[in-house]
């Protein structure tokens, strides 16, 4: 029961520190911002579990017992902390299935046609923005107005090619 | 305390991460065996087998071995969130090879070693075929509605997930939610 409380209180502290933060001011680092605030709240919050170690096992509780608890929280904690984190990089990306339920879900019960959607969307609206990321992030480069894949870029590709090639899968993406 | 306690305490930890080892097997298995073609199935194979898994191990342990009930039940609540998010983490991770678009254009580049100007990329895949394949998908998995000719929105996993979304965005960005809540009452009355 600690270990569920204990990481659900941890994790809505850090979420709360973010928010406040965030209406102050986004930071330009968002990521590691995020990363600073949760890091602190579950090591500041651990040392206290440590420090009154019999709020969690009790005082006659093996060190062993006591380390599978710690362990239990910072493992819960992590994973939230990491999924939030997708989550919230996904946030800056617009999704086009999304973008696409926003359009269908405003047209309300009237619907909308197919001709009103490809309107709606424009080689603009989601492939031009991610060329241009991937010659910030340097996995593609201009050359002679030609855009070419970079090393880096490659081995991005190749990540995803053998979790297509692992299951079996369209090579055709997107 | 005794080394059955500890052992119990151990198998809890590690309970989560070995059903997400379980799911991730069986969904690679499925996949390959059915070609890559039923890679949804694949992955709700996968996510059911292992959440039967480890409630199989959670029930053992609650009931059969000498625990606390309640401790026991929480215990059991958080793995069972853990595994969710794991396996919502892979999802996402695998989805990429899937879906996005990034992929798509690195892929594209990397089959002309000679580079492509920016149009010779649309000539291949352009804001239409993104529109063809994810209105697909969404219909085919019963998140929208289509009568022939129009399509409506209809209460789904994709809905929910998008509302979650954007009120994530409207607390953490403070950015204005962008969809009609008028709109949205309608779909959950016809639903």
């Amino acid at each position: 029961m600690n270990i569920f409380f204990s990481g659900l209180f941890f994790f809505f502290t850090s979420l709360m520190i973010h928010i406040a933060w965030w209406r102050i001011r986004i930071p330009k680092r968002e990521v590691l911002s995020i990363l600073i605030i949760f890091s602190a709240v579950i090591l500041t919050g651990l040392s206290a579990i440590l420090y009154f170690t019999d709020i969690i096992v009790g005082d006659n509780q093996s060190l062993v017992s006591s380390i599978i608890h710690i362990s239990h929280i910072s493992f819960f904690y992590i994973i939230m902390m990491t999924i939030y984190i997708v989550i919230y990089t996904g946030l800056e990306d617009e999704s086009p299935s999304l973008f696409l339920l926003l359009q269908i879900l405003n047209s309300g019960k009237d619907g909308i046609e197919i001709s009103k959607l490809y309107k709606s969307i424009t080689n603009d609206t989601f492939i031009g923005p991610r060329i241009k990321f991937l010659i910030e992030e340097e996995m593609a480069s201009v050359k002679d107005s030609r855009i070419i894949i970079l090393s880096k870029g490659q081995k991005f590709l190749n990540v995803f090619r053998f979790i297509q090639n692992t299951l079996k899968l369209s090579k055709i993406s997107g | 305390m005794n080394d059955n306690h500890i052992l119990s305490e151990l198998i809890q930890l590690s309970a989560a991460p070995i059903c997400v080892i379980v799911n991730i097997f069986i969904q690679i298995c499925y996949a390959r065996c059915k070609d890559g073609k039923s890679y949804l199935k694949s992955v709700a194979v996968g996510f059911i087998t292992g959440i039967l898994l480890l409630t199989a191990v959670e029930l053992y342990l609650i009931f059969l071995q000498d625990a606390d009930f309640l401790n026991g039940v929480f215990l059991s609540l958080t793995n069972l969130i853990i595994y969710f998010l794991i396996s919502l983490g892979y999802f996402s991770f695998i989805n990429v090879a899937v879906s996005a678009i990034r992929v798509r254009i690195l892929s594209e580049l990397s089959e002309n070693p000679v580079g492509m100007m920016e149009n010779e990329i649309y000539d291949l895949y352009n804001s239409e075929e993104i529109v063809d394949k994810r209105l697909g998908k969404l219909c085919n998995g019963g998140q929208i509605s289509f009568d022939g000719k129009k399509y409506y929105p209809k209460i789904s996993l994709t809905l929910i997930m998008f509302i979650i979304l954007e009120s994530i965005r409207f607390i953490v960005l403070n950015k204005r939610i962008r969809f009609s809540t008028s709109n949205l009452i309608i779909v959950f009355k016809n639903r």
